[in-house]
């Protein structure tokens, strides 16, 4: 056994291990308050119980290997400090040439013809491509030595299920949904950002790279599309 | 219908202006504040309390405890500072009490049960993993505490070289053979277990 093939255990079981992470109890705080804030807590405590509530996952079937799936009744407003989706993840226009520049390998899709756009984010670690194919296809990818997901399923239609791509393990999502990406800018700050999964959304990762497809109509397909990225 | 997730990706180690600010609502008493704080790290800090303490019951305990003595100590966390690693280091230290505790004892019959029972039902894919996790950990619990610990902090927690040393109170070298000669043993064990 390599040390790179020892590391790729550890981190395979530190990804298991992560799906059966307990949330903090934040109702134990009602009565262990901090230091200086004895005074403030209680009159906070009432609120806490409701957002407590309200996030407290139950039981989903299902080993999720990439990702935690929780699911709640009733899923909150979007929160305030999330900004508004951006329908392509665009930020800057690049030529195709200009990938090569990337400070990570881009893929393409092997499909009849080149991604009619490409953009590129720079104002987040370690960069994000995405690539815009002229039948309605959306390929994002960025570096990324763990993706930790949290989603959320509010049970009233849709699902989230786990598909293969190959060996690989994936992540399907389908259904009207709002999602959440939690960013890290280049200058270190946290952001988030909503979008749309609309029709579905494919994520997976391979090799370090975090990849998502939008615009399969379903797991299948868009499996079938992953696969043809595969190394 | 409605979905929601959200894609972390990579922390740096520098607390943002966001994180910063949070840990002054919470230091000053907003439990929902602290909440928040904390929430990106509750799944880093029951991996690294899993690592340490081998079960899951234990890493429970120890992760949620060591989240709630965080939030009691807040007034000795220096602004500024890195809250991850001040975190884990109190989280650590946790597990370590969940260890060496005579809690740990009696709940090794209910841990026997917990992965007995956990090993029976789901699909394949899931079977295979829970088995790889048990392998791992058991391989984990076999090494010396400060060598398990060098594995958390580098493979678990994700901290560099140089946050692991100062967690483990230790120098970044020092740290560095702990973490070659826990490899090696952890290869070794994991190739017998293997065969």
């Amino acid at each position: 056994m390599t040390d790179h093939e020892l590391e790729l255990r550890l981190r395979a079981v530190a990804d298991v291990i992560d799906t059966e992470a307990p949330a903090f109890d934040s109702s134990v705080l009602r009565g262990a308050s901090s230091r200086r804030g004895r005074n403030r807590i209680v009159a906070l405590a009432a609120a806490l119980a409701i957002v407590g509530a309200a996030a407290a996952p139950v039981a989903v079937s299902g080993l999720r290997h990439l990702f935690g799936v929780d699911e709640v009744k009733e899923l909150g407003p979007v929160p305030a400090d999330v900004a508004p989706p951006l329908p392509t993840f665009e930020g800057r226009k690049v030529t195709l040439d200009a990938l090569d520049k990337m400070p990570f390998a881009v893929r393409e899709l092997p499909s009849p013809s080149r991604p009619t756009a490409a953009y590129v984010r720079d104002d987040i670690a370690g960069g994000m491509v995405t690539l815009v194919y002229g039948d309605g296809r959306l390929l994002t990818e960025w570096p990324d030595k763990r993706v930790d997901a949290r989603i959320t399923i509010v049970p009233t239609s849709g699902k989230a299920e786990d598909v293969k791509i190959g060996s690989l393990p994936a992540l399907w999502i389908e259904g009207t949904a709002r999602g959440t990406f939690t960013l890290i800018g280049a200058d270190g700050a946290v952001h988030k950002e909503r979008f749309d999964v609309g029709k579905g959304v494919l994520l997976w990762k391979e090799d370090g790279i975090a990849f998502l497809l939008k615009g399969a109509t379903r797991s299948a397909e868009a499996a079938r599309i992953a696969a043809t990225l595969a190394r | 219908m409605a979905l929601e997730y959200s894609v972390e990706l990579p922390l740096d180690r520098a607390p943002s202006d966001g994180e910063a600010e949070l840990v002054a609502r919470a230091a000053g008493g907003e439990a929902e504040a602290y909440a928040a704080l904390v929430r990106p790290y509750e799944r880093v800090a029951y991996r690294v309390a899993m690592a340490i303490t081998g079960g899951s019951a234990d890493a429970e305990e120890a992760s949620q405890n060591g989240l709630l003595k965080a939030y009691r100590s807040l007034d000795r966390f220096a602004p500024g500072a890195a809250f991850r690693p001040w975190l884990l280091r109190i989280v650590v230290n946790e597990a370590h009490n969940v260890v060496r505790s005579a809690i740990r004892h009696q709940r090794l019959g209910a841990r026997a049960s917990e992965q007995h029972d956990a090993a029976i039902p789901g699909p394949e894919d899931a079977v295979v993993a829970r088995e790889e996790v048990e392998t791992i950990l058991s391989a984990l619990r076999r090494l010396p505490e400060a060598d398990r610990l060098a594995v958390a902090l580098r493979y678990f927690a994700e901290l560099s070289d140089s946050e692991a040393a100062a967690l483990a109170g230790t120098s970044k070298e020092a740290h560095r053979v702990r973490l070659l000669r826990a490899r090696r043993r952890l290869k070794t064990m994991l190739e017998e277990a293997d065969d």
